[in-house]
């Protein structure tokens, strides 16, 4: 992985949401918004990461994913192998190199 | 009693506050640098955590005196999240010196539900037993499908034994049953009932291959997550007095097959978490998860959205649940299974899910009699002018039918039940009331599984014989 990117994973049945996708490396660039350049050099965090997700990985079934701009409740989200409520929660603030996992509680077994 | 928890007003009023000191914080155990927050004060590194879920499991077996049996234990396997942890919990605890190490994994395939052809069914079979492997190599497994329940006389099994070899002999008869199960499904009204069924189908399977195999102990991976939606599940759907068997940590509704919850405690949070720490954590993913807009109209997944979302605002909502739910399994349990034995006998028992029958004394003031009640009069009355006379006590009496025929006039004469009850087969005294409620979901009785009827017509006749010579019995008491 370059060590600009952030890694997503998802596990738990939320892949089938991202068409399958268990894994995405998602450079930094990426969530630069070219209408706005003045906002380049800020910090993004993982509510930014969700917007990115919702506008251009998610595939189908937006409500089963988010609610309002925050994760559907029943799914957990793992930072860096700790529950991200440890680490602030959507205003986590992502560096490079971070992995990021989304897991769904909701199909169990 | 509800009771506010002081604390967690305190956290809730703190706002912001509470999330930026939840950074600073270390493992309550040891010290160590914190990797899941649980609810409040209580967070843990990795390893206690790990700790923690092997410790539960370990003590249900203590409880249960299942840690030293020489009797193999079946675990039941469904490849997803609790089901890998249970599994990797009794890989750990067989490592353990004095702990035994027996156990056998039971797959139910439950494919033909959703529709998958008999080629998708067994790839997912061999994705399940891959998984099995990863987790626990050496464990013998056991697989049948949920079709099989038809199976007159012994269930088919598909053995794949523990040695290097992968070979799967092909289950036979899928064909066979899986059409005529698939009718019965798509007969059933509700999403609710076809649930319920589902449930109810997939118990009795479990039983049966139990007894076959001369097994007499399951673990299923029910989490405290799972049961508090189950509590609220059940009593919506009328099962109120089966709570204790299906929250508690062993079901003993039948005295030589004990299903056994050994993650009741553990939330679905420290199972993930625990999966991720001890297996990969894409370890419970299914790659053919049915469409969940199938699954969001029963009961039951009503529920679960709207505790997931109490949950996330109100930490302590399934702990709660499931200390409500022991509360009612406290009052209850006690009694011994030898009593159990005495009830079956005497017909005390649902015919189909074994579970304790709730049904009322016909005078009694309940709320099933009274609902009996409005139901006859309500079918009465149209028959009736304006003006004249309701007799209460002649309508509280068993003289009227629910299709306002009087003193036996329609089939119940003849032992079949009322011309508009839907229980002709089976009178409804020896049902539950919401296996009662299943089964007038179910469009085509005939379709139902033919040993399941069978039970409920030899218990009838147990039971019609018993009232006939009930003058000649002895009183137990005696």
């Amino acid at each position: 992985m370059p060590p600009r990117d952030i890694r997503v994973e998802f596990a738990g049945g939320v892949e089938l949401l991202f068409d399958n996708q268990k894994q995405l490396d998602i450079p930094i660039s990426k969530f630069h918004d070219p209408s706005h350049p003045a906002k380049e050099n800020l910090t993004y965090t993982v509510r930014d990461l969700l917007q990115l997700l919702k506008d251009r990985y998610l595939k189908q079934r937006l409500e089963l994913f988010l609610q309002g701009d925050n994760v559907k409740p029943g799914i957990l989200v793992v930072i860096n192998d700790c529950d991200w409520e440890l680490m602030g929660g959507p205003d986590y603030e992502l560096e490079p190199g971070d992995r990021v996992v989304f897991i769904s509680t909701l199909h169990g077994g | 009693m509800c009771q506010v928890d002081e604390d967690g007003v305190d956290l809730l009023a703190a706002g912001d506050g509470s999330e930026k000191s939840l950074a600073d914080r270390v493992c309550v155990k040891c010290g160590e640098q914190a990797v899941i927050h649980l609810r409040d004060e209580d967070v843990k590194c990795g390893k206690c955590l790990v700790a923690s879920v092997n410790q539960k499991f370990r003590a249900v077996l203590t409880k249960f005196q299942l840690s030293r049996s020489k009797q193999t234990i079946l675990v039941a396997f469904s490849g997803g999240q609790v089901s890998c942890a249970l599994l990797e919990a009794v890989r750990e605890a067989t490592t353990i010196p004095n702990f035994s190490r027996l156990y056998s994994v039971l797959y139910i395939e439950e494919g033909i539900c959703d529709g998958l052809t008999e080629e998708a069914c067994q790839k997912k079979i061999r994705n399940i037993v891959g998984k099995c492997r990863y987790i626990f190599p050496e464990v013998p497994v056991l697989v049948s499908s949920l079709e099989m329940v038809f199976a007159e006389d012994s269930i088919p099994l598909s053995y794949i034994f523990p040695a290097n070899s992968t070979d799967t002999a092909p289950l036979t008869g899928l064909t066979e049953f899986g059409a005529r199960f698939k009718k019965l499904l798509a007969s059933t009204k509700s999403p609710t009932a076809r649930e319920e069924l589902r449930k109810l189908l997939r118990n009795n399977l479990f039983r049966r291959i139990g007894h076959q195999q001369g097994l007499k102990t399951l673990f299923v991976g029910d989490c405290a997550d799972r049961l508090a939606v189950q509590l609220i599940t059940d009593t919506a759907l009328g099962r109120g007095k089966h709570l204790p068997l299906e929250l508690g940590y062993a079901d003993t509704r039948d005295p030589d097959f004990t299903i056994v919850r050994p993650f009741k405690d553990v939330t679905m949070k420290e199972i993930l978490m625990y999966n991720s720490l001890r297996l990969n954590e894409n370890i419970g993913s299914h790659a053919e998860e049915p469409s969940s807009a199938k699954k969001m109209n029963s009961v039951y997944s009503f529920t679960e959205t709207f505790i997931n979302s109490l949950q996330k605002d109100f930490t302590q909502t399934v702990t709660t649940l499931c200390r409500t739910g022991d509360k009612l399994c406290a009052t209850s349990t006690g009694q011994p299974p030898a009593k159990h034995s005495i009830e079956k006998s005497s017909g005390k028992l649902c015919s189909f899910c074994c579970g304790p029958m709730d049904t009322s004394e016909e005078d009694a003031c309940t709320a099933e009699n009274s609902i009996a009640l409005s139901l006859r009069l309500s079918a009465a009355l149209p028959n009736k002018t304006v003006k004249a006379s309701v007799d209460l006590e002649d309508f509280a009496s068993s003289k009227h039918s629910e299709c306002g025929s009087a003193n036996g006039d329609c089939a119940k004469a003849n032992g079949e039940g009322c011309c508009t009850s839907k229980e002709r087969k089976t009178p409804e005294k020896l049902l539950c009331y919401s296996c009662r409620w299943m089964l007038s979901e179910v469009g085509d009785q005939g379709l139902l599984p033919e040993r399941l009827m069978q039970v409920n017509s030899q218990q009838v006749r147990r039971a019609e014989m018993r009232t006939s010579i009930q003058n000649f019995l002895l009183d137990d008491d005696v």
